[in-house]
């Protein structure tokens, strides 16, 4: 597939997967990751886990993962349309919720929406979550690497910082 | 297009902040923000600038959550829109995200100077691991907030296998899951 082609899947898969992200960025790495390392071969599995940990570990929402992946598959001009992309169909539907003033808060739709949602957001994270560990782990070293950090982060307030140097010190050591 | 941006020493807790002011403390937001944004967008927008109170932004963050997109993306367009209108939304958005843009773009291309060099590949590795094990904490942290209940697991199981297993596509398994979740919720919450 030619580079434009490349980008114009890349954007138009990003667009849609927008609007059905409840749950936020995490939530569609599967489907990202299947386009870019399964289908096409664009990145590995290891290097689509280090633009995620790079976009963890640099100021600013977890978001800017799309950039990252934009500009591995594209250059710098596909980073930024790749966060384009993602954020502004999801973006325009927020602001349409906003204009509609959807708050209400209390009301019985907007209670049912919540618990409805919110077991399918915490489900679709941990795939995530699954996708990537199973993705990244070439060995049994970088498979250990995730599962106590899982651990640690669900059980203690360590900033996230300190898992991703300690992730770094560790796989570098042979 | 950027918003005016000529002088960062805006007014302080002023009651009715100007389109500027909500770019300059969603700038601050994504700047600030080392390891999740949420708590530093509570912190600045009621703590510091007082333009919402406590329970007006937890309002916001709940619908924030359950629209699709980034939930930080999502309170910057609410609270921009209150504020400034279109104006105020796209103020919030490229306030937020402008500058980690330039920062990621710049550690990106780092990466991609230094992503053969055999020495860096196990770190690399590792980083990556590491944040795979973050994401799952996310999510383990997302799920001691619910309350175990037979529909509640149902769902959080059934989302997690049909992407994690059966590798279905995730819009083919939001659009199934979410209105069938919704409408359980409401048959049963009444």
């Amino acid at each position: 597939m030619d580079a434009l082609g490349s980008a114009a899947t890349l954007l138009g898969q990003l667009a849609v997967l927008s609007l059905v992200s409840i749950g936020g960025a995490h939530a569609v790495l599967p489907d990202v990751y299947r386009l870019v390392v399964t289908e096409h071969g664009w990145m590995t599995g290891t290097e689509f886990a280090t633009a995620v940990a790079l976009s963890q570990a640099a100021p600013g929402p977890n978001v800017l993962v799309m950039t990252l992946i934009g500009q591995y598959v594209g250059g710098l001009a596909l980073g930024i349309a790749a966060l384009v992309a993602f954020c502004l169909p999801s973006s325009l539907l927020a602001y349409v919720a906003v204009r509609a003033d959807l708050r209400a808060s209390g009301a019985p739709w907007l209670r049912a929406v919540k618990e409805g949602l919110a077991p399918i957001t915490v489900g679709l994270v941990l795939a995530s979550g699954f996708i990537l560990t199973t993705g990244a782990a070439g060995s049994g070293k970088t498979l250990a690497i995730a599962m106590v950090t899982a651990f640690l982060a669900s059980t203690t307030r360590l900033n996230p910082l300190w898992f991703i140097g300690a992730g770094a010190l560790l796989g570098a050591l042979a | 297009m950027m918003p005016e941006n000529e002088d960062a020493t805006a007014a302080v807790e002023s009651p009715r902040p100007s389109v500027r002011d909500v770019f300059l403390a969603f700038f601050r937001v994504g700047l600030y923000g080392f390891g999740g944004v949420m708590p530093h967008a509570r912190s600045v927008l009621v703590d510091r600038h007082r333009w919402v109170t406590d329970r007006e932004m937890t309002d916001i963050l709940t619908l924030a959550q359950l629209l699709p997109g980034p939930n930080i993306v999502n309170v910057s367009i609410m609270i921009g829109v209150r504020f400034g209108g279109a104006a105020g939304a796209a103020a919030g958005v490229l306030g937020l995200l402008g500058a980690p843009l330039v920062i990621v773009l710049a550690l990106g291309a780092t990466y991609l100077e230094f992503a053969d060099e055999p020495w860096l590949k196990g770190a690399f590795a590792g980083v990556g691991a590491a944040a795979a094990g973050l994401i799952i904490s996310v999510g383990v942290r997302l799920a001691h907030s619910l309350q175990p209940r037979p529909l509640v697991i149902l769902f959080g199981a059934a989302s997690f296998a049909a992407i994690a297993i059966a590798r279905f596509p995730l819009p083919l398994v939001v659009l199934t899951l979410a209105p069938l979740g919704v409408w359980v919720a409401w048959r049963t919450g009444r």
